[in-house]
């Protein structure tokens, strides 16, 4: 670690950027929170692995806490959160109004890289009342105080699916009427990538969602304007997330934040809806049983919590917010270490 | 079988029913959804180069190559080896060398890749020594620091290099970037 004396300036400004973020939603009446970086009941996302760690410690020291803790607690299983999400939405529950949270993030098992480690800062914010174009345009206003010079373009993923493969994304969506979901019609798709002449090998296992997947990082991502913000708007309703959806659209409400080609930022109107929400926490542990990952226990607090507030949230990567803003060209740049 | 997430640079996997090259290799975590393999592969039988996205967890066949000696002998349309054990000849087609292809220097051996019996890539080493076959005169007067000029070595191509290189010299060129490195002293 040679380069740490020249990188104390570096971290100087870095501290300069996030005492903006904090000033820009302090001055707004946000609540500033802090939520545990350990939880007992991890988020459902089931592509996303978690470190897990175990509390030793005597069983007397149960029931200590003053409030649920029992002797059960005692040697129990603890994960590092890869998410701030459900405590954050646990407030907004509870009546907090509009709040954030500046926080560190864990997620095991994706590729360590130049944007990426196994330990990352996490903006996340709140706002109430609010659908994904009122967090959008908080979010633009943010990066403005926060340094950002060049104004952003918004893009829907329909127009950068015509752009730069030819392919009409909606029309391989079906939007039936009254049906809880649009479904992705993957033969249409199939043939649709077949017919735009791409060399992407479709498999007869891939999924709609896959070969969405597939197409966007091979031949869209790659091509979205690097000289200015993006916000991709308007993801697949198929995609399932907790977002809600557009009402009669195949979209959901959704978008996401490209700052020199690179995704920082990913925004929902939030999903309320208690049936909704609970279809997506039993989807995504029968997707982890597919996929053959642990089963862990479903946040039963969340899911019995009082009935979400109107709202929309925006997760935003600190550590590449400020990459960009400082043109550093890796994370270890702009962070004092890398675990 | 391999794992998408196990796709290195430089390993060589079938992609319907070809064996292509992995060029470049980058992994991707979209803020939702599973994790992808995003890589260029290039096609070790024509040379064509081709953008794909891989499921970390879904399965990649990787090819069966291995290695043969080779000495290269000449080029025309492609470029041609003889196995210096069976004396036997064999080429390599001109766009699937298009980038190694300038490096190869007559007479030399190489580690030649084999598929299915057929030679599919050659290895040339990080940096190679070539003779200057043609340098123009620095122009008079020209004392800018840092100026170059274009020379041709003998393989053929031609290299960026400072003004004070002549003809006959020998100089070092890393093969990666196509960048002179250094003038050699015999």
């Amino acid at each position: 670690m040679s380069d740490l004396p020249d990188r104390i300036s570096v971290l100087r400004r870095r501290a300069g950027i996030i005492a903006a973020l904090r000033h820009f939603f302090d001055q707004r009446g946000y609540l500033a929170v802090e939520t545990p970086q350990l939880c007992r009941t991890p988020i459902p996302e089931a592509h996303i692995e978690l470190f897990e760690t175990h509390r030793t410690g005597t069983a007397d020291d149960a029931g200590t806490r003053g409030d649920s803790g029992t002797a059960k607690d005692v040697g129990d299983t603890l994960w590092l959160l890869p998410s701030p999400e459900y405590y954050l939405k646990q407030l907004l529950a509870a009546g907090s109004g509009n709040l954030y949270e500046i926080t560190h993030s864990f997620r095991d098992g994706e590729a360590i890289g130049r944007h990426h480690d196994v330990e990352f800062t996490m903006l996340e914010f709140y706002t109430v009342d609010a659908d994904s174009d009122r967090s959008l345009e908080i979010t633009r206003d943010l990066l403005r105080k926060s340094g950002e010079a060049t104004p952003p373009v918004t893009r829907t993923m329909q127009e950068l699916w015509a752009q730069f493969v030819g392919i009409d994304l909606a029309a391989t969506i079906h939007v039936v009427p009254n049906a809880p979901l649009p479904t992705g019609n993957r033969e249409r798709l199939a043939e649709a990538i077949h017919a735009a002449g791409l060399s992407l090998a479709v498999s007869p296992k891939d999924s709609w969602e896959d070969l969405f997947q597939r197409v966007f990082l091979t031949y869209v991502e790659p091509e979205l304007p690097r000289d200015r913000p993006v916000f991709v708007v308007d993801y697949p309703a198929p995609v399932s997330t907790l977002a809600r959806l557009r009402p009669g659209t195949p979209w959901a409400d959704r978008w996401e934040l490209y700052l020199g080609g690179v995704e920082v930022a990913n925004c929902y109107g939030e999903e309320t809806d208690p049936e909704r929400i609970e279809r997506f926490f039993r989807e995504q542990q029968r997707e982890k049983q597919l996929l053959g990952r642990r089963q862990h226990p479903v946040n039963n607090a969340y899911l019995s919590a009082p009935r979400l507030p109107h709202c929309s949230g925006v997760a935003l990567g600190v550590d590449r917010l400020v990459m960009h803003l400082l043109g550093a060209d890796t994370m270890g740049e702009v962070v004092t270490f890398r675990p | 079988m391999i794992k998408g997430g196990s796709i290195e640079k430089g390993m060589y996997i079938l992609h319907k029913g070809d064996p292509y090259l992995v060029a470049e290799r980058e992994f991707v975590n979209p803020g939702k959804g599973a994790a992808f393999t995003r890589c260029k592969l290039k096609n070790a039988k024509n040379g064509s180069v081709l953008k794909e996205t891989i499921k970390t967890s879904d399965n990649v066949e990787e090819a069966n190559v291995y290695d043969r000696d080779g000495q290269y002998l000449y080029a025309d349309e492609n470029f041609h080896f003889m196995d210096i054990e069976t004396y036997d000849q064999f080429e390599i087609p001109a766009a699937v060398l298009s980038e190694t292809g300038g490096y190869l220097m007559e007479g030399e051996q190489y580690r030649i890749i084999m598929w299915e019996s057929e030679p599919i890539d050659v290895i040339i080493p990080m940096k190679i020594v070539a003779k200057v076959t043609d340098a123009p005169d620095a122009v008079k007067g020209d004392t800018v620091t840092g100026a170059s000029k274009t020379v041709v070595v003998e393989t053929g191509i031609s290299v960026q290099v400072p003004i004070f290189i002549k003809t006959g010299d020998k100089i070092r060129i890393n093969t990666e970037t196509g960048e002179y490195v250094e003038r050699v002293n015999d």
